[in-house]
C-alpha cells in the first residue's frame, strides 16, 4: 500500500463518492463531491448508520479495523486516511 | 476453528413464570438449567457463551469484589453497556450485592469524542454513581468522563478482578428497592432515570412473559438492540431470563454495519422472538440481496415486534415481501406500545395477527381530534398502527385537554396506572410529580386514541424527538442552537414533522434580524453543524424574523404553536420555498 496521506484521502474521497452515489441515491449528499478536505460531520451530515456502512467499506477495502477511540475524533476525510495509515501499519 | 456451541434453546427446566421475589430469584432458577446467552462478533461467529449457571457463579465472584470497596447499600454501579458478557456480569453481580446498576450509552458517532465523554459523565453526575466500570474499547472515555467525579473505582473488568473478595452474606436488593436505573428519558442536559423497583420490574416482566409473548419452553430470542436503551435491556436480557431462555446477541454497531447478520442467527439458530423499530426492518430490507432470501429459514420467527418510535406500516411490508420466501410471515409482525416509565411495555397488538392499519380522515383528525375510519384511497387518508390490548395490569383513560375521559376514537392525552408504573425519577421530585399524579397515574406525553380495549398512538411524546430509534430533546438542540452567532436565548423552536417518507424529521425555527444573505446563510450552517456533531441527526432549519415565534400568555415559547405555523407556512409557500436544508447547498 502506498501510505502517503494524500493518495489514501483520495482514495477514500473515491470510495466515499462512490458509496453515496450508489446507496443513497435519494439523500441529499447523494451528489456531493467529496475531496480530501471534505468535513464528513459538517459538510456531509451522514448520519450514524451511512457512517458506519461507509466505514465498512473502508474497513474491507484496506483490511483494517478502526477502533471507537479513532472514530470518535475522525472529522474530516484526511483524518481518516491517517487513521488508516496508522491501522494498516499495526 | 470455532469450537464453541451456543447454549440450546429447549430448557431442561420446566418453564417457571412466577412473581419472583427480586431479579437474583429469578437468575437462581434459570440458572438450574443450561440456557443462557450468546454473543455473536463482527462477522457473525460465536464469540462468547455465557449459561446463566455461569452469570450466577460469575456475578457472586464480582459481588464479593464490588462489596470490598467498601460501599454503602444502594450505591450506583454505571456500566457502559456495550454488547458484552462483561456488561450481564456486573448488572448481576449488583442485585447479588444490594448496589444499582445504571446502563450507560456506548453508541459513539464519527467525530463525537467530547459530546460522549459529556453525556456519559453528567449521567454519573446525576445519580452520584460510586463505581463505573467500562469495556476495554471504552477504557479512554470512561477515564475522561469520570476525571474530578467523587468515585470509589472506575476501571475495565480486568481492573475488577484484581480486587479482593469481601467475605460477606449476600443480601440482595428487597422488592421495594430498586433493581436498576433506566436513563432513556430526559434531555442530556438534565438526564433524569426512572428507578424501576424489584417490584415494578418483575411485575412487567411477568406480564410480557405471559401475555404480551406467551412464552413457552420452544421459544429463542434474537436481538441487536443495545442494553442500554430499555427494550435491549428488558425485553432482550430480562424477559429471557424470568422464561429461562437462550438469546443470541449481535451488538448494534455490528448491525448497522451489517444487517443481514441479524437474520442469519435468526435463521441458523431457529429464533423465535426479536425486535426492531421500523428502522431495523427498513434497513434490513435494503440490504438485503436475492441470494440471502434462499438461504435463509425464518420460520420459527414468530414475533417481529415493533415499538420504539411511530410505527409506519410500509417498510414493514416491504420487509415482509422480500422475505416470504425464507418462510416469513408477516402476521409475526406484534405492534408494541410501551416506555422506560412503565419498565417497558404497556401493549401488544394480538400474537400471530400481524399489523392492523386503522385508516381515519387526517383532515377530521386535524380539526376536532375524531379518528373516523375512512378509504385508504382517500387523499385525506392517514394510516395509523392499532398496538393492541393493554397488558392486563393496566388502566387507562385517554383525556382532552380539560382532563375529561373521552370516547372511542377520539384523540387525547394518554394517562396510565398500575402496578407497573413507576415510583419516580430517581432524586427528581420536580420531574417526577410533573408526570404522576399522587393516585397513580401516569401522563405518558403521548397521544392516541381508543378502538374499545385497544389503544392507537398517533404521536408520541410531544417533548421528544425520535429518529432512528434515538430519543432526543428539543430543549437539548435549542440549547445548541443559542450558542450560535446571531441567535438570541429564547429565539429558538425545536420540534420534529413527518417527512414525506414518513419518517421523522427534526426542524428548528430559529428567529434572527440578520438580513444579509450570506450571514443567514452562515447562521443556518453553523447551527446544522452543531446539531449533527452532537447528536449525529440532520436538522431542518428556518430562520423567521425576530420576535415572531408564539409564545404562551406567560411568555414561554410554544413549541406546538412553532409546529403548526411553520406546517402553514410550508403549505403555503411549498416546502422548498420555506425551508433550507443545508445538505442541499451544491458546493460553490
Amino acid at each position: 500500500m502506498n501510505n502517503s496521506t494524500d493518495v489514501v484521502s483520495e482514495k477514500l474521497a473515491e470510495i466515499l463518492t462512490e458509496y453515496l452515489k450508489t446507496n443513497w441515491a435519494n439523500s441529499p449528499s447523494s451528489n456531493r463531491t467529496v475531496t480530501a478536505t471534505t468535513n464528513m460531520v459538517t459538510e456531509l451530515q451522514l448520519d450514524s448508520f451511512q457512517v458506519m456502512e461507509f466505514m465498512l467499506e473502508v474497513e474491507d477495502h484496506y483490511d483494517v479495523a478502526i477502533d471507537l477511540d479513532s472514530l470518535s475524533n475522525i472529522q474530516s476525510i484526511t483524518d481518516l486516511a491517517g487513521v488508516v495509515i496508522t491501522a494498516h501499519q499495526d | 476453528m470455532n469450537h464453541m456451541k451456543p447454549t440450546p434453546a429447549n430448557t431442561s427446566l420446566s418453564v417457571k413464570i412466577t412473581p419472583y421475589t427480586n431479579l437474583v430469584d429469578a437468575l437462581e432458577y434459570a440458572a438450574q438449567g443450561d440456557t443462557g446467552f450468546n454473543f455473536y462478533d463482527g462477522r457473525g461467529h460465536l464469540s462468547a457463551v455465557l449459561p446463566y449457571s455461569e452469570l450466577r457463579d460469575e456475578a457472586k465472584v464480582i459481588a464479593r469484589k464490588l462489596l470490598s470497596l467498601g460501599c454503602e447499600r444502594g450505591a450506583r454501579v454505571g456500566i457502559i453497556a456495550e454488547t458484552e458478557p462483561m456488561f450481564h456480569r456486573f448488572f448481576f453481580a449488583c442485585q447479588y450485592a444490594g448496589l444499582i446498576p445504571i446502563a450507560l450509552p456506548a453508541g459513539i458517532q464519527l467525530g463525537a469524542h467530547g459530546a460522549y465523554v459529556s453525556q456519559v459523565r453528567r449521567m454519573l453526575k446525576s445519580c452520584s454513581a460510586s463505581i463505573v466500570v467500562a469495556p476495554e474499547t471504552h477504557a479512554n472515555f470512561m477515564t475522561e468522563a469520570v476525571q474530578g467525579l467523587d468515585l470509589l473505582m472506575a476501571g475495565t473488568q480486568q481492573d475488577y478482578d484484581a480486587l479482593p473478595e469481601a467475605d460477606v452474606e449476600f443480601v440482595p436488593l428487597g422488592a421495594d428497592d430498586p433493581a436498576y436505573l433506566q436513563y432513556t428519558s430526559g434531555s442530556t442536559s438534565f438526564p433524569r432515570g426512572v428507578e424501576v423497583t424489584q417490584k415494578t420490574v418483575l411485575n412487567n416482566l411477568m406480564e410480557i412473559a405471559r401475555y404480551g409473548l406467551k412464552l413457552d419452553s420452544n421459544d429463542r430470542f434474537v436481538s441487536w438492540l443495545p442494553f442500554y436503551h430499555d427494550m435491549g435491556l428488558v425485553g432482550f436480557v430480562l424477559v429471557p431470563l424470568i422464561g429461562q431462555l437462550s438469546v443470541d446477541y449481535l451488538g448494534s454497531r455490528t448491525f448497522a454495519m451489517r444487517p443481514r447478520l441479524w437474520l442469519k442467527i435468526l435463521s441458523d439458530n431457529g429464533g423465535t422472538i426479536s425486535s426492531a423499530p421500523t428502522f431495523g426492518y427498513a434497513l434490513c430490507a435494503k440490504r438485503l440481496r436475492p441470494s440471502d432470501v434462499e438461504n435463509y429459514d425464518l420460520s420459527n420467527w414468530r414475533a417481529a415486534c415493533v415499538g420504539a418510535e411511530r410505527i409506519n406500516p410500509e417498510p414493514l411490508k416491504l420487509f415482509a415481501d422480500i422475505l416470504k420466501p425464507s418462510g416469513f410471515d408477516e402476521r409475526a409482525f406484534v405492534a408494541c406500545y410501551g416506555m422506560a416509565e412503565c419498565v417497558l411495555a404497556t401493549s401488544f397488538a394480538p400474537l400471530g395477527e400481524g399489523l392492523n392499519v386503522d385508516v381515519v380522515d387526517r383532515k377530521l383528525m386535524a380539526i376536532t381530534g375524531e379518528a373516523r375510519p375512512t378509504d385508504s384511497d382517500s387523499v385525506s387518508a392517514s394510516s395509523y398502527v392499532d398496538c393492541g390490548k393493554l397488558l392486563p395490569g393496566f388502566e387507562f383513560s385517554i383525556l382532552d385537554d380539560d382532563g375529561n375521559e373521552l370516547e372511542d376514537r377520539h384523540c387525547g392525552h394518554i394517562h396510565l396506572k398500575g402496578p407497573s408504573v413507576m415510583r419516580g425519577y430517581y432524586k427528581d421530585e420536580e420531574s417526577t410529580r410533573k408526570v404522576l399524579s399522587l393516585d397513580g397515574w401516569l401522563n405518558t406525553g403521548d397521544i392516541g386514541y381508543r378502538i374499545g380495549q385497544h389503544v392507537v398512538i398517533t404521536s408520541r411524546s410531544k417533548d421528544v424527538i425520535i429518529i432512528k430509534g434515538r430519543n432526543i430533546w428539543p430543549y437539548d438542540l435549542e440549547v445548541l442552537a443559542e450558542k450560535t452567532c446571531g441567535v438570541k436565548h429564547g429565539g429558538v423552536a425545536a420540534f420534529s414533522v413527518t417527512d414525506e417518507r414518513q419518517e421523522e424529521q427534526a426542524v428548528m425555527v430559529v428567529e434572527t434580524r440578520e438580513k444579509d444573505t450570506d450571514k443567514r446563510q452562515h447562521i443556518v450552517e453553523d447551527i446544522s453543524r452543531s446539531i449533527h456533531a452532537y447528536f449525529g441527526i440532520n436538522a431542518l432549519i428556518d430562520l423567521t424574523p425576530r420576535g415572531t415565534l408564539p409564545r404562551t400568555s406567560s411568555g414561554k415559547l410554544s413549541r406546538t404553536q412553532s409546529k403548526q405555523d411553520f406546517l402553514a407556512r410550508k403549505t403555503l409557500q411549498g416546502v422548498e420555498e420555506s425551508m433550507t436544508r443545508v445538505a442541499n447547498k451544491q458546493p460553490a
